[in-house]
């Protein structure tokens, strides 16, 4: 237990140092804080349009102006964060779940099952990931609850990729024999033994995981396959701004999603590549 | 005395010096045609289905009569024709000496080919139920009769249709280009649809194909033998150009013609070398009620919602004034519409709720209306695609909501929403319909029909259409179309949004234009270009 | 190293693609809509033609017959018809399309290690300089902005306030192509597609040289005396080039995917709109061909980048 204490407070300080990576958690958390705190920042329901105040620039009404349905921008994208957000959490939380199980049976059990399963990860990773995205929100209709599936579902692999590594690592070692000998089910060798080792990796894959997952579900609402109006969702909030004349004479109406999917994905890359520096014993400048 | 004389033939002269020096077309140029959207390459006039195929069909071929601006038929390839009087038959006259582009002269025989193919039993393409009345094309059809006397070629340049009943809109489908035999009646007509030709296409038009490259554009060069005179311009072209790059195009001086949304028109009608042009489409968008759900079969419930959604605000606003709000599927482009009688259902939140109150909806807890334990709340279907459809509906969501119906969006990619329509698992949905020459409503309208999506049925509507198809007096035909509006218009199947708007962007280089457009445009669809030119 | 290839085009490769085509077809004819939706518009339509069209495509059968039908003939290197009203065959419509995607992904790889190598070699080579900060982040910005935002900016600037390059499209009629008439119309998609390339390849060959640089075998050439640029272009580069290679394969599938979004965004005419469209219209055909096409695509991308990581490390033996 000390050893464990003493290993994450060695983290801390790795990751500490990283000044881009403090830099990003600053942000994030000021990001979810805002998200959480959305209804207290502003009064207005970002869902309700009031169509003679369309197209508005910035004023003192209306922080970032209003959109061609009359509806607050600053609300907007402040409600947009949380959608966007949580798409990113619960879609790598899918991906994880599914991952992190197929990868612990195939690195486990090996041969057969192994092979089974890393061929159908090849299938889910040979996916054209769009062609997918827009068949399926044919067949359930564009939702947040499908986006988040979709992206979920389709992302295992990496996790499962890295778990089976991790086992592949330690499951011939003297340690996991030395377990099974003592009489440790597979089971118990699996989860007390081999996965806390695999959480740091893990840990960074789903940061990263969370950044892409946010990019995505942006670029489907571009698209138009995402989150459905009227719900504010970053991605949607920048297809309507697509006509070139909305482009070049209304900036206020794609600046501010644009930015903030920009500034909140840098963050959490910044921050998962800090993780990634701070876990990797082989950079040991102290 | 001369002197005068003199005079006034000096003025003359000159006045007609002015004015031929201003209308004498100038040769050659490139005419550039924009389109949002790539032609398939079914570029034969029976087999294709896809509007932008048909763009190109318009210019390679020629029919026997052509549909002008004001969407009656004028000779083309015929030169005249006869109706008899019982209505039953129609015989063709054409034109002697009309040459397809490979220099093989365009007869009767060539007229016959092209609508006996289409009623073959072989035949792949969609056009067999718009001939069907043609004696005998059932029972060609059907492999029992090896011709059709329906078609009879009386000489090289006369052909006689005969049909089993009067038909009024048949003579406005006489307008599809006539196919060149020789070229193909060596081919069975079940291997036509992958045709070579289909992509290489010979027709008597006043263009002649050149090159397609698919996503990009389609060339053709003027017909120099074309028999009504070789057009003005040397080449034309279809230019792809995508929906939201259309300003520029035109501001950079790339496109010549084309039709822009109304979120564009502030942008264009600033450019000094383009003119822009406003007209009424054959076209109307409707809220279309599942009236199989009890809920929606109270035509009380129908009329309420109308006159609790705001479409002339949804006109003005979403849509910048361009579209006309609508109470009846006939649209003011069409020659069979009307306003006498037609009740213009003016927004009146007010209005709605009393009647909705009077059917039997009373406000529950949530402040949803409820009649017998079922709340007011429904789906609302709405196909993805267009923009101002997506604001549409929310506008509507909203109106609803202050009259105390929930109603929730659906938003679905077009395809999977027709899915959803054609199974009837709908509760409203919004679609538009774009309409043919003549204003037959059967197909839409008549309770048999595939596409009557609401469910309608009401024996006098079906009564009056029928009527209409068989009347061929234009004035009585208008007179019971105008009977059969007022009827649609209390009953509200759907619930009618707007009659469409064209606004077409045309270069001010372009010459010889329709100055005052029907539907069809300053360019009539594509007829004008024959006679077009361009001034630089 | 033939039978390694061949050895994972059999055990590997075929399974997958058929699992893959399996899933793939499975969903599309489970999805809703159909391939005869757009006969709605047309008039006075005879119903039977519904149903003749959907026996004339094969769409009234079961998935299963359907599938294998389809299977039949792409052994027998057949891609089928379209299933819109012009029937061509999808091979050629795909060999229509494929060289604007070629030139488009070729661009963003080419700009994409072009760039981002060099950068990263200096980045590794000025380690911890300003340089280096500054390119780590506009490393960071590659990868975070997504690339239609992106694109809208170069759009926006380049296109609409300057108006130096052409907001998207291809040649016009009649325009001659030019070289410098392929750059204009390629920049900006070029750039689109190819700014997380640009970045992602930085970032890895700074590592991946700066782990080199940090090996003990290196330690020993130093020792001997060797300047510092031998040692790093002879000795390091040769190994940090090695992961960047499977890196490409990894990357295939982000590029293709992003392709479709950038050539939407252009208007470009390659296979991503005809994809688009292929899945709206339910053209099965197409879509199962041109995802054929880039499944393949990918998984020889995957095999050619592990071979020559083979070629050029000489301690990885295949047997």
């Amino acid at each position: 237990m000390m050893k464990q204490i003493s290993q994450s407070k060695k983290i801390w300080k790795r990751f500490c140092r990283n000044k881009l990576a403090v830099l990003g958690l600053v942000v994030l958390i000021f990001f979810v804080v805002v998200s959480v705190c959305a209804p207290f920042l502003t009064d207005y329901d970002p869902n309700r349009s009031d169509l003679r105040k369309r197209n508005q620039p910035p004023s003192e009404a209306h922080l970032f102006g209003t959109d061609d349905m009359g509806r607050d921008i600053f609300a907007r994208t402040l409600y947009g964060g949380r959608i966007s957000l949580s798409v990113g959490l619960v879609s790598v939380g899918i991906s994880l779940s599914i991952g992190v199980v197929l990868g612990a049976i195939a690195g486990f059990f090996g041969g057969m099952v192994d092979t089974v399963i890393m061929r159908i990860a090849d299938v889910f990773y040979s996916f054209p990931f769009m062609i997918l995205a827009i068949t399926i929100s044919s067949i359930f209709g564009p939702s947040i609850y499908n986006t988040m599936v979709i992206l979920g579902v389709l992302s295992w692999p990496s996790s499962a990729r890295l778990l089976r590594a991790e086992f592949l690592k330690l499951k011939n070692t003297d340690f996991s024999l030395a377990a099974t000998t003592i009489g440790a089910g597979p089971a118990r060798v699996m989860f007390r033994h081999i996965l806390p080792n695999a959480i740091s990796p893990l840990l960074v894959s789903a940061t990263l995981g969370v950044a892409s997952a946010i990019l995505s579900e942006a670029g489907l609402s571009f698209l138009g396959l995402g989150v459905p109006p009227p719900a504010p969702s970053w991605g949607n909030m920048l297809n309507r701004a697509r006509p070139l004349h909305i482009l070049a004479t209304m900036p206020w109406m794609w600046l501010p999603p644009g930015i903030a999917i920009f500034v909140i994905v840098l963050s959490i890359n910044f921050v998962g590549d800090g993780l990634r520096d701070a876990f990797d014993p082989r950079q040991v400048m102290d | 005395m001369r002197k005068q004389l003199v005079l006034v033939l000096l003025i003359v002269l000159s006045l007609s010096v002015l004015v031929a020096a201003q209308e004498v077309p100038t040769q050659g140029g490139t005419f550039r045609y924009g389109t949002t959207i790539n032609p398939r390459g079914m570029f034969n006039p029976i087999l294709y289905t896809e509007q932008y195929d048909a763009y190109v069909i318009d210019v390679v071929y020629d029919g026997l009569i052509q549909i002008d601006a004001n969407l009656q038929p004028q000779p083309k390839v015929a030169k005249a024709w006869e109706i008899s009087e019982d209505g039953l038959e129609i015989t063709f006259y054409l034109h002697e000496g009309i040459k397809f582009h490979d220099g093989v002269e365009l007869t009767a025989k060539d007229v016959a080919y092209t609508y006996r193919t289409i009623l073959h039993p072989e035949y792949t393409g969609v056009r067999y139920g718009t001939f069907n009345m043609l004696v005998g094309a059932q029972e060609y059809k059907e492999g029992k009769a090896t011709d059709v006397p329906g078609i009879e070629v009386i000489d090289d340049y006369t052909i006689k249709f005969s049909t089993t009943r009067p038909h009024a809109p048949l003579l406005s489908s006489f307008g599809y280009g006539i196919l060149p035999s020789h070229l193909l009646e060596h081919i069975p007509v079940g291997e036509l649809e992958t045709a070579d030709f289909n992509l290489h296409p010979i027709g008597s038009g006043p263009f002649k194909f050149v090159e397609f490259l698919t996503d990009q554009h389609v060339t053709f060069e003027a017909n120099e033998e074309y028999f009504f005179g070789r057009p003005n311009i040397d080449t034309l072209v279809y230019q792809k150009v995508s929906q939201d790059t259309i300003p520029i195009f035109l501001q950079q001086n790339r496109i010549d013609f084309i039709e822009i949304s109304p979120e564009q028109y502030l942008q264009v009608s600033d450019m000094n070398h383009i003119d822009i042009y406003v007209y009424e489409a054959l076209s109307y968008s409707y809220i279309a009620f599942n009236l199989r759900q009890e809920r929606f079969n109270d035509v009380a419930v129908r009329q309420a919602i109308t006159y609790g959604f705001d479409r002339q605000l949804y006109v003005d606003v979403i849509r910048e004034g361009f579209g006309i709000v609508a109470n009846a599927p006939m649209p003011t482009a069409s020659w069979a519409f009307t306003d006498e009688g037609i009740d213009t259902y003016d927004y009146d939140p007010e209005r709605a709720s009393k009647m909705l109150a009077e059917a039997g909806w009373t406000p529950g807890s949530d402040g949803i209306l409820q009649k017998n334990g079922e709340r007011l709340e429904f789906e609302f279907l709405v196909p993805d695609g267009s923009r101002l459809t997506e604001q549409m509906a929310l506008l509507f969501q909203q109106n609803m909501e202050d009259i105390g119906i929930k109603v929730n969006l659906m938003f679905m990619e077009f395809s999977a929403a027709v899915d959803r329509v054609d199974a009837r698992e709908f509760d409203i949905f919004t679609m538009s319909w774009s309409l043919a020459v003549d204003p037959d409503p059967y197909g839409i309208w008549h309770s048999t029909s595939l596409w009557n999506d609401p469910g309608y049925n009401n024996p006098e509507s079906d009564r009056l259409i029928e009527l209409g198809r068989q009347e061929t007096d234009m004035e009585k035909r208008k007179e019971i179309y105008a009977e059969w509006q007022r009827v649609i218009n209390y009953d509200l199947p759907s619930m009618f949004l707007n009659y469409g708007v064209t606004i077409g962007a045309i270069n001010k280089r372009v010459q010889g234009i329709d100055t005052e457009p029907g539907p069809y445009g300053p360019l009539v669809g594509r007829q004008l270009l024959e006679k077009v030119w361009l001034k630089d | 190293m033939w039978r390694y290839i061949i050895r994972r085009i059999v055990l590997q490769g075929i399974p997958v693609l058929l699992g893959f085509t399996f899933l793939l077809y499975l969903i599309i004819t489970i999805a809703p809509g159909s391939p005869v939706t757009h006969l709605r518009g047309v008039p006075d339509l005879d119903t039977a033609v519904i149903a003749q069209r959907e026996a004339q495509l094969g769409v009234d059968q079961p998935f299963l017959v359907q599938y294998v039908r389809w299977l039949g003939d792409i052994v027998r290197g057949d891609l089928g018809l379209s299933f819109d009203s012009a029937r061509r065959p999808v091979a050629t419509l795909i060999k229509e399309r494929m060289p604007a995607t070629i030139i488009l992904s070729l661009s963003s790889i080419v700009l994409g290690w072009g760039i981002g190598i060099p950068v990263g070699i200096l980045s590794a080579r000025y380690q911890y300089s300003i340089f280096d900060y500054v390119i780590t982040f506009f490393a960071f910005v590659g990868i975070s902005i997504p690339s239609f935002f992106f694109g809208l900016v170069l759009l926006y600037v380049f296109a609409l306030t300057l108006n130096v390059l052409p907001a998207g499209g291809f040649f016009m009629a009649g325009e001659p192509h030019t070289f410098l008439g392929y750059v204009r119309y390629l920049l900006l998609p070029a750039m689109t597609l190819g700014l997380s390339s640009i970045a992602s390849v930085a970032r890895y060959m700074r590592s991946s040289l700066l782990e080199v640089l940090n090996e003990d075998y290196l330690r020993t050439a130093r020792s001997k005396g060797l300047r510092e640029n031998i040692v790093i272009y002879k000795h390091a580069l040769r190994n940090a080039l090695l992961p960047i290679l499977t890196l490409m394969g990894f990357m295939l599938p982000t590029i293709f995917s992003g392709a479709v979004i950038v050539e939407n965004i252009f208007t470009w005419p390659g296979l991503g709109s005809l994809a688009i469209q292929a899945l709206n219209e339910r053209n099965y055909p197409v879509i199962m061909g041109i995802n054929l096409m880039f499944a393949v695509l990918i998984f020889l991308g995957s095999i050619i980048a592990d071979v020559s990581y083979a070629f050029a490390d000489p301690r990885i033996r295949y047997e």
